[in-house]
């Protein structure tokens, strides 16, 4: 209806407008203060940080080996728990994860499985583009005023569908950090130039009042702080050891996972890193061999590195694809019986939950559908799925598929 | 596209009859002549509708019916309009003081080139501010004044042809005498090539959702070159509708493809795609609410509604056309009707799933693919009965026609309050995709009134335009009175929009004589996205924004003020510089405000280069401020 659009946007307005509330000169030394403020506040929010497989990765090469497959298991921290003998850094951090091996998800092609998985829902029904994860945390657990993006994405990262680009994702390198940070002169010239800007917004906004003119005044603002803010720093792995850079692995994935490891630490809700070369239709053997050397010390350090500095509990990692791979060979796309991993976030690790039968070709035990699995993912981060959206145009959407039940077991009672 | 060709040679209005001069408030009398000279029966009851309200209006005049007046019969009658020359608006004196423009005479005295049908734009003009002002008048808001010279010209410059217009054009446009500059503007915007690209854009980011299925359509150049024509030509609305509905043949040849392949599910026509973009945007319902299940909020709009016109698109298939040689047509994706799908060739061992018979189709399980709950007959909107369908297998043109036509409602509706929502920032109806039973129109009588008109002047953008820009609804400042301010519904006074990326970066072009558009390539080696590149980068809108939404974010923002934008102010810079100071200030005004300042504002400016190491570093700050200022962004 009319009323519902106009006044939720109305809404936000508001709540834009009210950001910067009286702020008048001296306009910078407000902000550096703020930026303090918030600085020493820190997060108070879950985190997520999605590894993401692109192409679908093996089960069978990966955490859900069968006998006479082609490598060799090995055994984990958590006695009983085995995962492939090309993991042993990740191996050891059992104890802070929890295998999903009954994943049926019931899609098989690459484009609309990988936006089940994102999103939870199907593609393409009743002319709605929903969500993914990110832009879900991001609008859910991000803080409007915060001085960095909600929601990074280093590859992949779906966008916000009917949430609205402001929850879309921000796309970097690993290497390149943010991008325009740097004025073409100096600080202190482009405080100057943003001062006259900021008089002539001001006077402007006298005159027309109207809306737009104040949003554009509240974002000038937010990108000044961003310019003057100790929290860019978070982008610059320069910054960080070069042992701890090689201990994740000198390449754009084990990068990626350092760099969410730091943007994390500095309040950013949600950061996904793609792997991508997953679709193993031939020699998944060697394939998946190479894609696990960059795999295991990214995911196993990440885990302990968020362990160490007392992040893992407040960081929900997801290790998924967008289906899993035919058993045997795993030259397939298969999408009835496969397996993610959930790290840290506060759950109760240590386990596997579901069972693919000796074949590997269904689940035996617990399947979790998409919608489960996004489910979970809400519930982990605090964010109750069971509340629907209303779109701009006031149709209610739900967040979750319906009758979609939270893994569980990950929950203690 | 690049605003900066076209520009400086439009046409003004050559090869068309010279605009004949018409009074803007048209006494009772001057109709009563016309009419009595003319002898136009169809044109009479607009005037009189105009002239009068206790006269009621005609119904659903048949387009056929309306007959030609000639516009070289009325140019043979410029004594009476030179008489009838009112002044449509003074400067008001309820104007706050110290105000940085100079709020001049409105002297817009009209001259307007007719419709196709020869209707008169200032007629309708002037019913639209009868209705406006009627409406203004009984909830007790006053209207704000009539914008300045200034800001009629850079709004109407970026409403018609996407960009504002250079400093040169600004000046001799302020400092004519010409009291029928503003109508003759108008009329001169439409005759330029950037009228139509301006709103093949509009229309693209409308047919195109952000689907992952749309990341790539290779054809779009082909479509924006076509759309362009359409709105160029001015061909009649209902007829590009039509020709998208019932588009065939290859898209690198009929740019009207486009639509349908805009519509695709995994490289197959959608039928559900294209039925819930259709009726929301050429009918403004969300009959798509009604895919899964009936209408959450309108609960006559059931499935079988919905299905039943997805239906008509169940043989419509894509299938690539094999590179030949010496076809120009070779390798494009061709759009036909047929029985069978063409077997998936990635699916080789598998029979395609069996279809509903022809005619029908099936209704899928929202929660499975593999299984459909029903079959839907071709049935159209609203109408008894199943529609019949020609054994040719050619479906679409049954619901084309009957899309387009005046037995159904919607249409015309639709395309007006559109229209109107793009200029106001808001239709009468709002969401203007999401019109309901019970939708209340903030101006019922005045959106019917438009329908009728815009059906009988056989669905002529351009008259429309002319009619809205020529208003004095449109013409008033965005301003607001502090009587008016929180009017939102009445078109008390303007809205404040914001420029879209295409606009702004189109825009800045025209200030700074430097291009930011960096073209379609994001990564390099893929395909062009649909809105890729340096736009695709500013343009955060949703799909279908209020133009007044201000959608830019940190990131945007972050490269306008600290991209490519600061070299192109120091060049800019180290010219005014060579200027005597007051010069120089205007002149800074005039190529990014498309204004003169105010005194303050001049005095603000050199204040600020005085106190900078050199004029030109002080010129070159002043430009990046005013050019990453609100007033830029936005249109007033």
């Amino acid at each position: 209806m009319l009323t519902n659009r106009v006044s939720r946007r109305d809404a936000l307005r508001l709540s834009a407008a009210g950001v910067l509330g009286g702020c008048v000169a001296p306009w910078f030394n407000v902000l550096t203060a703020r930026a303090k403020q918030s600085a020493e506040e820190g997060a108070k929010h879950k985190s997520c940080i999605l590894l993401w497989m692109a192409g679908g990765p093996a089960q069978s090469h990966t955490f859900d080996l069968k006998s006479g497959g082609p490598y060799l298991e090995i055994s984990t921290a958590v006695p009983g728990i085995k995962i492939s003998e090309h993991l042993p850094k990740v191996a050891k951090q059992a104890k802070n994860f929890t295998l999903l091996r009954g994943m049926k998800t019931g899609d098989g092609n690459h484009p609309t499985a990988t936006y089940l998985m994102h999103t939870g829902f199907r593609r393409g029904q009743g002319g709605v583009v929903h969500p993914s994860m990110g832009s879900i945390v991001s609008s859910e657990l991000g803080q409007p005023d915060f001085d960095l993006p909600n929601y990074v994405a280093l590859g992949t990262g779906l966008g916000a569908g009917h949430l609205g680009p402001k929850f879309s994702p921000i796309r970097i390198e690993p290497g390149s950090g943010l991008p325009d940070l740097k004025p073409a002169d100096t600080l202190n010239d482009f405080d100057q130039r943003a001062s006259l800007l900021e008089e002539l917004d001001s006077a402007f906004h006298t005159d027309y009042q109207a809306a737009p003119i104040k949003a554009h005044q509240v974002t000038v603002e937010r990108a000044v702080r961003l310019m003057h803010s100790v929290k860019t720093k978070a982008f610059d792995l320069s910054q960080e050891p070069s042992s701890m850079r090689d201990k994740y692995g000198n390449n754009r994935f084990g990068q990626g996972c350092l760099l969410a490891r730091r943007l994390v630490e500095v309040g950013v809700p949600f950061v996904e890193v793609s792997l991508n070369g997953w679709d193993t239709h031939a020699q998944a053997n060697e394939r998946v061999k190479k894609l696990s050397e960059q795999l295991d010390p990214a995911m196993g350090t990440l885990i302990g590195d968020l362990k160490e500095r007392g992040l893992l509990d407040d960081t929900l990692v997801i290790w998924a694809g967008e289906f899993g791979r035919s058993p045997g060979n795993g030259s397939n796309h298969f999408a009835r019986a496969w397996t993610t991993l959930l790290a840290g976030g506060g759950l109760k690790h240590g386990q596997v939950v579901g069972k693919t039968n000796a074949k590997g070709d269904d689940v035996a035990d617990r399947p979790v559908s998409a919608a489960d699995f996004m489910a979970t993912i809400c519930k982990a981060l605090g964010i109750d799925h069971t509340k629907e959206w209303t779109t701009r145009s006031g149709r209610p959407i739900a967040k979750v598929g319906k009758g979609a039940q939270p893994v569980r077991e990950l929950f203690a009672a | 596209m690049k605003p900066m060709q076209n520009r400086d040679r439009i046409p003004v209005a050559a090869g068309v009859e010279p605009p004949p001069s018409r009074p803007f408030n048209i006494p009772v009398w001057i109709p009563a002549i016309f009419i009595a000279v003319l002898g136009l029966p169809v044109l009479a009851w607009t005037i009189f509708r105009a002239g009068g309200p206790h006269v009621e209006p005609v119904k659903n005049v048949p387009v056929a019916e309306a007959p030609l007046a000639k516009p070289e019969v009325i140019s043979e009658k410029p004594a009476e309009a030179e008489t009838a020359k009112p002044k449509v608006a003074t400067p008001d004196p309820k104007q706050p003081a110290g105000s940085p423009l100079r709020i001049g005479k409105m002297d817009a005295v009209p001259v307007a080139s007719p419709s196709t049908t020869g209707r008169d734009p200032l007629t309708l003009a002037a019913t639209i501010d009868r209705e406006i002002d009627r409406k203004l008048a009984a909830s007790g808001i006053a209207p704000s004044p009539i914008a300045d010279d200034a800001e009629f010209l850079r709004r109407v410059y970026l409403d018609l042809a996407g960009h504002i217009p250079t400093a040169e054009k600004t000046l001799a446009f302020l400092d004519s005498k010409d009291p029928g500059k503003r109508s003759k503007l108008i009329d001169e915007l439409l005759l330029s090539k950037d009228y139509g690209t301006n709103f093949a854009y509009y229309w693209r980011d409308l047919l195109v959702k952000r689907d992952p299925d749309n990341k790539n359509l290779p054809s779009q150049n082909v479509f924006m070159t076509w759309m362009a024509q359409q709105f160029n030509e001015n061909q009649p609305w209902d007829r590009t509708v039509h020709a998208m509905l019932t588009a065939k043949g290859n898209e690198t040849q009929n740019g009207e493809t486009f639509f349908i392949l805009a519509n695709q599910d995994m490289n197959k026509v959608a039928p559900n795609k294209v039925t819930g973009i259709a009726a929301a945007l050429f009918l403004g319902l969300q009959l798509q609410c009604a895919e899964c299940h009936k209408h959450p909020s309108v609960g006559q709009w059931t499935q079988q509604d919905f299905w039943g016109l997805a239906a008509f698109f169940a043989r419509t298939r894509v299938m690539r056309d094999a590179a030949q040689k010496g076809k120009p047509q070779a390798g494009g994706a061709v759009i036909a009707e047929q029985a069978q799908a063409p077997p998936d060739a990635r699916k080789k061992n598998q029979p395609n799933k069996p279809e509903a018979p022809i005619g029908q189709i099936n209704i899928p399980d929202p929660t499975d693919p593999t299984r459909t709950t029903g079959v839907a007959k071709a049935k159209l909107f609203g109408q008894p009965g199943f529609a019949k369908l020609p054994a040719s297998g050619e479906h679409r043109p049954v619901v084309a026609d009957w899309l387009v036509s005046s037995e159904n409602p919607y249409f015309v509706r639709a395309a007006v309050n559109r229209l109107w929502g793009y200029f106001f920032a808001r239709g009468f109806i709002n969401p203007l995709d999401d019109i309901r039973p019970d939708s209340v129109a903030s101006h019922p009588d005045l959106l019917k009134t438009l329908a009728e008109e815009f059906a009988a002047a056989n669905f002529d953008v351009k008259h429309l335009i002319r009619g809205i820009c020529n208003s004095k609804a449109y013409q008033r400042t965005s301003r607001p009175l502090p009587e008016n301010e929180t009017d939102e519904a009445q078109f008390s006074h303007m809205t404040v929009k914001v420029l879209t990326a295409r606009m702004l970066l189109d825009s800045l072009k025209v200030a700074t004589g430097q291009s930011y558009d960096k073209g379609g390539e994001r990564t390099p080696g893929k395909r062009p996205e649909v809105n890729g590149g340096s736009v695709g980068f500013f343009d955060a809108r949703d799909y279908d924004e209020i133009p007044s939404e201000y959608t830019y974010g940190i990131p945007q923002i972050l490269k306008l003020m600290n991209g490519s934008l600061s070299k192109a102010c120091d060049e800019m810079a180290r010219k005014l510089a060579k200027e005597p100071r007051e010069k120089a200030v205007e002149q800074m005004y005039l190529t990014v405000l498309s204004r003169r300042p105010t005194d303050a504002e001049a005095a603000k400016i050199s204040s600020f280069v005085s106190k900078q190491s050199d004029p030109v570093k002080g010129y070159s700050g002043a430009l990046w401020a005013l050019l990453n200022g609100a007033e830029f962004i936005c249109n007033r």
